[in-house]
């Protein structure tokens, strides 16, 4: 009897406090937030949305379990997990199977748990999301040890350790040796615990020492930001202050006027009183006492009337206080949000600078190359519009300095598209045309074109004209020659004291009235020891000095003849200081950008070519139609050194031997547009009947051999064709030229 | 310049003025008086909302031009994002092409100043408006 009392009112108590929780627990918002989603939700279902069905689910699930209401919770999961079972989303099931495990759990329900986890464990394993995978077993693994199946824990954490190690992620590799050394421990080993604890320690002491130095460096901009903010504070609060001061001010006054009446009171009184005493006249008595009494009043007046002002007074300055503290809140609000809107977009800023930084050339290439140079290359910003861009290609080095519209993260967006473009450009020309065709200008030429396609340029858009102004050269050290073409930026070229310019042409890479005229070719020959210069517009259009006024490129032309002599490394430090002193005071208002080079003739030496066969004194026509079969060919060949040429089809073919008479060689592809092979062979035998002709063919036809000797062929190839036999059969003809 | 016909002219334009400042040029553009003026520094944080206005106002004006026309540029610098929108400028003048109405753009540039007679010359050739080049020699320098 007693017991089922006790069952009573426990069962009483129970649904007591459940009934106050629920009073207690859901507050206002949280409310709300369920009636809304609710809401949502009976519209997904009407609509039938199955996968907004879930989500409302799931929403409503967290709220319930964030307010603490389990059953709730793990019932709207169940629900959740019906809809996302039925549209597929595995993701969504497995994370839901853990929540209710994670749920199960808090209600100390462990072998429910332990079910649900395994559940979502497997959906994990299914769509191989590893991140997923190590949740379940380390779930699975706490839930073991509240079971105490220490052995079991173990063994889940071991894999999960390793998938710790293959996400590289130092944080989950602490927990599991975490929950290692505690296993361990439990299951009485005490030399592998400790194994475990040490390497707990050791990532912890690093995730910590880590953290520290975040939070430090962190701490420091804060208290930094709030020492400005609370100047600026203590600033207002003495205003305030001020204010108040000249209230108390005059209530002071008020309070010395009162004593001073105070005291003429106590000297009428006493008159009085000498009157009394001399008149001894009852009237007179009861004047003075009337007397006595109006002047109470009017002090007990002046007393009431100060301790209202007082009273005000206060009462002004509370509200003040209040609004003060209000504004503070407001204030350190909008500041932290501020702040850290700043900061998500610095670090994504920064982030993307790594990025652009790594497009850039890397200093080996530009040693290996240059040897003696410098650039100095001052973004505005932490991403730039400015951008240099090298390559080498078959002893020829292109380098660029080019200035996209803008600077700053538009500038860069559009950087990244004029280096991918140029390293494209000169790829094809290179792959597709020899390098022999390699031209400053036709670049320059491509690259515009590739940017008002990909634009979408036209001349009546007025909005999109964003395009690059650029100088680009080509360093033949084998010529001793330099290409250079131009967009607004010109070449300087110093040589014995004096500059030479080559102007660039009046019109960017990019859409423009002029965009259907070429670039501008230049050639000139160095000599040893001249000095080029690239740049941007960014330094000489700086405003600075006395005037604010231009740096102009005259005076900077000017002063790179002044330190054209001195060592490269000085010079960029020289004119980084000139800049900063032209600046001072005045912001920077675009990119930088300066390439400076000293060019070096190499000794004339024979290229040592890779190959056993030395053909660099040869030429060699490839009439060859096929882009690909002639790509094979030309790089099988390359090595020798030979000079290679190329005919798109047997009429060009013909036409290429008349009008280039020192052609050693001809390999002719048989089955040709508008004239075949054989035709064309017989015409070139006419032009020039020494000149070996081998044919190469596909036909796997027997007479082929007949038909090349017919048509005058020297020899002929079958294809696929034989590197070997193909080099030794070009040597036999061209050795016994 | 026909002073005359020009004080008849009830219909002008109410006048348009930009103060300069360190990174607006200043602008007077004062049909009553013949006067268009552009000078200073251009790079505006945001170029298109300093010059749409000025380029609302010319395409007003040149419904109902001065017979003549003169637009007198003088600047110390100017970014790209601003040359953009002077050019925009010279091509709603170039609309201008009804008998007895003309069009001119003075070019003043610092002598010294090839970048500026540089940018101005760039301007000449892709519009269809005669420019005279003006240099001037720097007070102190």
């Amino acid at each position: 009897m007693n017991a089922f009392k006790f069952f009573l009112l426990a069962t009483v108590l129970l649904f007591f406090s459940l009934d106050l929780g629920l009073a207690q627990s859901l507050s206002q918002e949280q409310r709300d937030k369920i009636s809304q989603y609710e809401e949502k939700l009976s519209k997904a279902q009407k609509d039938k949305n199955n996968s907004e069905i879930a989500s409302y689910y799931g929403k409503i699930a967290y709220t319930y379990w964030s307010a603490g209401f389990f059953e709730k919770a793990k019932q709207n999961f169940k629900n959740s997990l019906e809809f996302n079972k039925k549209v597929g989303n595995q993701n969504g099931m497995k994370t839901i199977q853990y929540n209710i495990g994670l749920i199960e759990t808090d209600q100390g329900n462990y072998s429910q748990a332990l079910s649900e986890f395994r559940k979502g464990l497997s959906i994990a394993r299914e769509i191989n999301q590893k991140r997923g995978i190590f949740t379940g077993l380390i779930n699975i693994a706490e839930t073991q040890k509240k079971l105490n199946n220490h052995k079991e824990a173990i063994k889940d954490t071991k894999e999960a350790l390793s998938l710790a190690k293959e996400l590289n992620n130092l944080k989950l590799v602490r927990r599991c040796y975490g929950i290692l050394a505690q296993s361990y421990k439990e299951t009485g080993n005490n030399e592998l615990s400790m194994k475990y604890f040490d390497e707990f320690s050791a990532i912890d002491k690093h995730i910590k020492n880590e953290r520290i130095s975040q939070i430090e460096s962190e701490s420091k901009k804060k208290v930094d930001q709030i020492k400005t903010q609370k100047a600026k504070q203590e600033e207002e609060l003495k205003d305030k202050t001020q204010k108040l001061e000249v209230t108390k001010d005059s209530l002071k006054e008020t309070k010395e006027l009162t004593q001073k009446q105070k005291m003429r009171i106590k000297l009428d009184q006493l008159a009085l009183k000498k009157k009394e005493a001399q008149l001894k006249s009852r009237r007179l008595i009861i004047y003075g006492v009337s007397g006595v009494a109006v002047l109470i009043l009017i002090f007990l007046v002046i007393i009431f009337r100060q301790f209202s002002q007082k009273k005000k007074a206060n009462k002004l300055l509370e509200e003040q206080n209040e609004q003060i503290n209000k504004q503070k809140g407001e204030i350190e609000k909008q500041r932290d949000l501020a702040n850290k809107q700043k900061k998500d977009i610095t670090d994504s800023i920064e982030y993307a600078s790594r990025i652009q930084n790594a497009l850039l050339p890397p200093d080996y290439l530009m040693e290996k190359s240059l040897q003696d140079y410098f650039i100095l290359f001052k973004p505005r910003d932490i991403v730039s519009g400015d951008f240099y861009w090298m390559t080498e290609k078959d002893n020829k080095l292109i380098m660029a300095a080019a200035d996209c519209t803008g600077h700053g993260v538009p500038g860069a967006f559009m950087s990244m598209l004029g280096i991918a473009f140029l390293n494209e450009i000169v790829n094809k020309i290179v792959e597709n045309e020899h390098v022999y065709s390699l031209q400053a200008n036709e670049i320059l030429n491509q690259l515009r074109s590739y940017i008002i396609e990909s634009l979408h340029q036209s001349q009546d858009n007025t909005e999109s004209k964003d395009g690059i102004d650029i100088a680009l050269t080509i360093i033949d050290f084998n010529t001793q020659k330099i290409q250079y073409a131009g967009a607004h930026n010109p070449l300087y070229l110093v040589r014995n004291n004096e500059v030479t310019v080559k102007k660039a042409d009046r019109m960017p890479v990019a859409i423009h009235k002029k965009a259907d005229q070429p670039f501008t070719n230049h050639e000139i020959e160095f000599q040893d020891q001249d000095t080029i210069y690239i740049f941007s517009d960014g330094f000489h259009d700086q405003i600075g000095g006395k005037k604010g006024r231009k740096f102009m490129s005259g005076k900077f032309k000017k002063y790179l003849l002044e330190i054209h002599k001195e060592p490269m490394e000085k010079q960029k430090e020289l004119l980084n200081n000139k800049f900063e002193e032209w600046r001072n005071g005045y912001q920077q208002l675009d990119d930088i950008l300066i390439i400076g080079a000293k060019l070096k003739s190499k000794p004339k030496e024979r290229l040592k070519p890779k190959s056993e066969y030395d053909w660099q004194d040869y030429s060699i026509l490839i009439a060859e139609d096929t882009e690909m079969n002639f790509i094979f060919l030309s790089e099988a060949l390359k090595h020798t050194g030979v000079k290679i040429h190329h005919a798109k089809d047997g009429e060009e073919a013909v036409k290429y031997i008349e009008n280039n008479p020192d052609i050693n060689l001809v390999l002719m592809d048989i089955n040709m547009p508008k004239l075949n092979g054989f035709e064309s062979t017989q015409k070139i035998k006419r032009i020039n009947k020494n000149i070996p002709v081998i044919a190469q063919t596909a036909l796997d036809i027997d007479n082929a051999d007949e038909k090349s000797k017919e048509y005058g062929c020297d020899n002929y190839i079958r294809k696929p064709i034989k590197l070997k036999s193909l080099l030794s059969l070009i040597d036999g003809y061209l050795k016994n030229k | 310049m026909d002073i005359s016909k020009t004080n008849k002219r009830i219909d002008s334009m109410e006048a348009f003025y930009v103060e300069e400042s360190a990174e607006t040029p200043g602008i007077i553009l004062d049909p009553k008086n013949n006067k268009f003026k552009i000078w200073g520094r251009s790079f505006p944080e945001d170029a298109k909302v300093f010059y749409d206005p000025i380029l609302n106002w010319f395409e007003e004006y040149v419904e109902n031009p001065n017979d003549e026309t003169i637009l007198q540029f003088n600047f110390d610098y100017y970014n790209s994002a601003s040359s953009t929108r002077i050019l925009n400028i010279l091509n709603i003048l170039e609309k201008i092409n009804s008998p007895g109405k003309s069009v001119k753009v003075e070019w003043n540039y610092l002598e010294i100043d090839d970048d500026t007679l540089e940018a101005g010359k760039e301007l000449e050739e892709m519009v269809d408006i005669d420019f005279s080049f003006i240099p001037y020699q720097d007070s102190e320098e």
